[in-house]
């Protein structure tokens, strides 16, 4: 049967010598082609050339991690292009947001991209860190890569709520007025943090600068960087999680047991659970096609789901921000307001000590669940006390999410989402 | 998944791709045809229709589709007005419905030294008709169609204070109307 006309044309392309020189390997058509393809290429080198079966299950992994990567790569580029007209001025950040929507060829749609994104990532990365803990993925030999995944979890909050500040609106300076208020709530260093986050007592032009320094180059950077960890770390550590790992028993072999008459090279000495060791040829398919191309499926999904946002909702813009006039209530973004509901009832156990022990119970998580068993599946049944305690703590932060962003009035008093009557703000 | 062929992507890919581009379109339409350009082209129709030798009829013609604005950083204000309202200044225009029409009594405070929100309110950077007259949400300041003679003068003596105080004019980014002939 005749190929495909796209395909003809690649196939083409691939075999001038300009396609040559750059993909060195046409369109894979043998075993080792498809193997080459993978170890050729710089993007695709960071996978591996076969992939174990089970991690290619999206009732599995369900591709949380995979988008929310893409929903970054987004706000990358999103991000960069915003960067050519912002500029970070109480004077202009307000107008300059006008202009995008107004004036300024795809503004309003790159802006509401990012916005959306940023939100998106929030949530996906939550989702992925639910996963990777009902599937116990944090586990042995991952114990790591999950305190480098909550790390990651942390930037991205960071990341949204500096970028939050920038559009300088009523929205963005309350909510980054009770934000850093929160902050200030830790004893001892609590002040002095708020302090060197605002450069100063107050929201104003040096938190502004402060803020788009870390939305901009300090957060990213950081994010990058341990993101190129965390998904080598992934690849080092023989990719997804799955039941019985096999690597598990090749460590239990001791080198001085293997037989003597053979020399062998470094590779022995890597770990158990490298991609190569101990797992069955039978399990594995060749990432190209199998991965390769459901991964560009899944960018092409999330590119048009944030499209699709970006196009028919726009990102919210109140007015310039005037801080004499807090709205009532001034709350934090939506991430922050299971906290802000916390704080309502005691600042120094909800602004602080709940918080804190939350974040240090998840980092430590892997250190103090010793357990082996139930790795590779959901909701494993030998996992059933951490699956329940997680459950509520999780459930415990959606409630409190929920009560502080639907059912929080004026004062901070109850109110029905269906009869909540618009922020009053004070002074008009 | 033993099966190597990608044959089984190419229907994926064919819709994925496809709603991709179907939603690049719509986002690049509702950037392109703005409300604005609909107003300017009328206009332009108009000159054309009234043109009465080919000289001005070229000029007409040539009447590009853009932005029009008039800056006044000593009101911190840039007033878009006139990017719909492209007859202000022309008598001519007079009895013409919005956002064609003539604005009487014009020369007693000129676009280019006071703009047109600091009588009228509304929301000068804006492009839209909704979000220009101030009829939205977030923005407490609606347009007033027709200002009280009271506010006008302190607005405008308020305004022309600080235009004094400060020795700037503005400027004005293209011309709000290209004349004929």
């Amino acid at each position: 049967m005749k190929a495909p006309l796209p395909k003809r044309i690649w196939q083409w392309f691939t075999r001038t010598r300009v396609g040559r020189s750059i993909f060195r390997v046409g369109l894979p058509e043998s075993n080792l082609e498809r193997s080459q393809a993978m170890v050729s290429s710089f993007l695709l080198h960071m996978q591996p050339a076969k992939v174990n079966r089970h991690s290619l299950r999206a009732s599995y992994s369900l591709g949380l991690g995979l988008i929310s990567l893409y929903l970054f790569l987004i706000l990358i580029v999103t991000g960069v292009l915003l960067m050519f007209y912002y500029v970070p001025s109480t004077e202009k950040a307000y107008d300059i947001m006008k202009d995008l929507q107004y004036v300024v060829s795809a503004g309003l749609v790159i802006r509401n991209m990012h916005r959306w994104a940023a939100h998106l990532m929030v949530l996906f990365v939550l989702l992925h860190m639910c996963r990777v803990f009902y599937t116990g993925a944090y586990k042995r030999p991952r114990e790591f890569n999950w305190v480098i995944g909550v790390g990651l979890f942390l930037l991205t909050l960071g990341l949204s709520f500096t970028g939050y500040l920038l559009p300088w609106d009523q929205l963005a300076f309350w909510a980054i007025t009770v934000g850093t208020n929160i902050a200030g709530y830790a004893p001892v260093i609590g002040l002095k943090l708020k302090y060197l986050l605002l450069g100063g007592n107050v929201v104003g032009q040096e938190a502004l600068t402060r803020f788009y320094a870390l939305h901009v180059i300090v957060l990213p950077a950081a994010a990058l960087l341990m993101l190129a960890i965390h998904l080598w770390r992934v690849r080092k550590d023989g990719g997804l999680s799955r039941p019985d790992e096999p690597g598990d028993i090749v460590q239990q072999v001791e080198l001085k047991q293997l037989p003597t008459n053979k020399s062998y090279g470094l590779m022995e000495l890597a770990r158990g659970t490298t991609p190569q060791v101990g797992q069955n040829p039978e399990d594995e398919v060749f990432s190209w096609p199998h991965l390769v191309f459901r991964e560009l499926l899944l960018f092409l999904l999330v590119t048009a789901v944030v499209l699709f946002l970006a196009i028919f909702w726009n990102a919210p813009l109140e007015e310039l921000a005037n801080p004499i006039h807090p709205p009532n209530p001034a709350k934090a973004p939506w991430y922050f307001l299971g906290l802000q509901e916390l704080v309502s009832y005691s600042a120094f156990w909800g602004g602080v000590v709940v918080p804190g022990l939350l974040v240090t119970l998840l980092m430590l998580l892997p250190y103090l669940d010793r357990q082996r068993k139930g790795v590779g599946r959901w909701f494993a049944r030998e996992r059933v006390v951490a699956n329940t305690i997680f459950t509520v703590c999780l459930v415990t932060a959606i409630v409190l999410t929920i009560i502080g962003t639907l059912f929080r009035g004026p004062n901070w008093g109850w109110v029905v989402p269906w009869e909540q009557p618009p922020a009053i703000t004070e002074g008009h | 998944m033993n099966d190597l062929s990608v044959r089984k992507f190419y229907g994926w890919f064919t819709m994925l791709g496809l709603l991709v581009g179907v939603l690049v379109v719509i986002g690049y339409y509702r950037d392109e045809y703005r409300e604005w350009k609909g107003y300017q082209r009328k206009f332009i129709q108009e000159e054309i229709r009234r043109a009465s030798t080919p000289q001005q009829r070229a000029l007409a013609e040539q009447t590009p589709v853009q932005i029009r604005q008039i800056l006044l950083p000593d009101l911190n204000r840039v007033d878009r007005c006139t990017t719909c309202h492209l007859a202000v200044e022309d008598p001519s225009y007079g009895g013409y419905p919005q956002p064609l029409a003539y604005h009487p009594l014009h020369e007693q405070h000129p676009f280019e030294r006071f703009g047109c929100t600091v009588c009228h309110r509304g929301q000068g950077r804006a492009t839209t008709t909704a979000d220009a007259h101030g009829n939205v949400p977030h923005w407490d300041q609606p347009m007033a169609s027709r200002c009280s003679r009271t506010a006008v003068a302190a607005a405008v003596t308020n305004s022309a204070a600080r235009v004094a105080s400060s020795g700037r004019n503005s400027t004005r980014s293209a011309p709000a109307v290209r004349r004929n002939g």
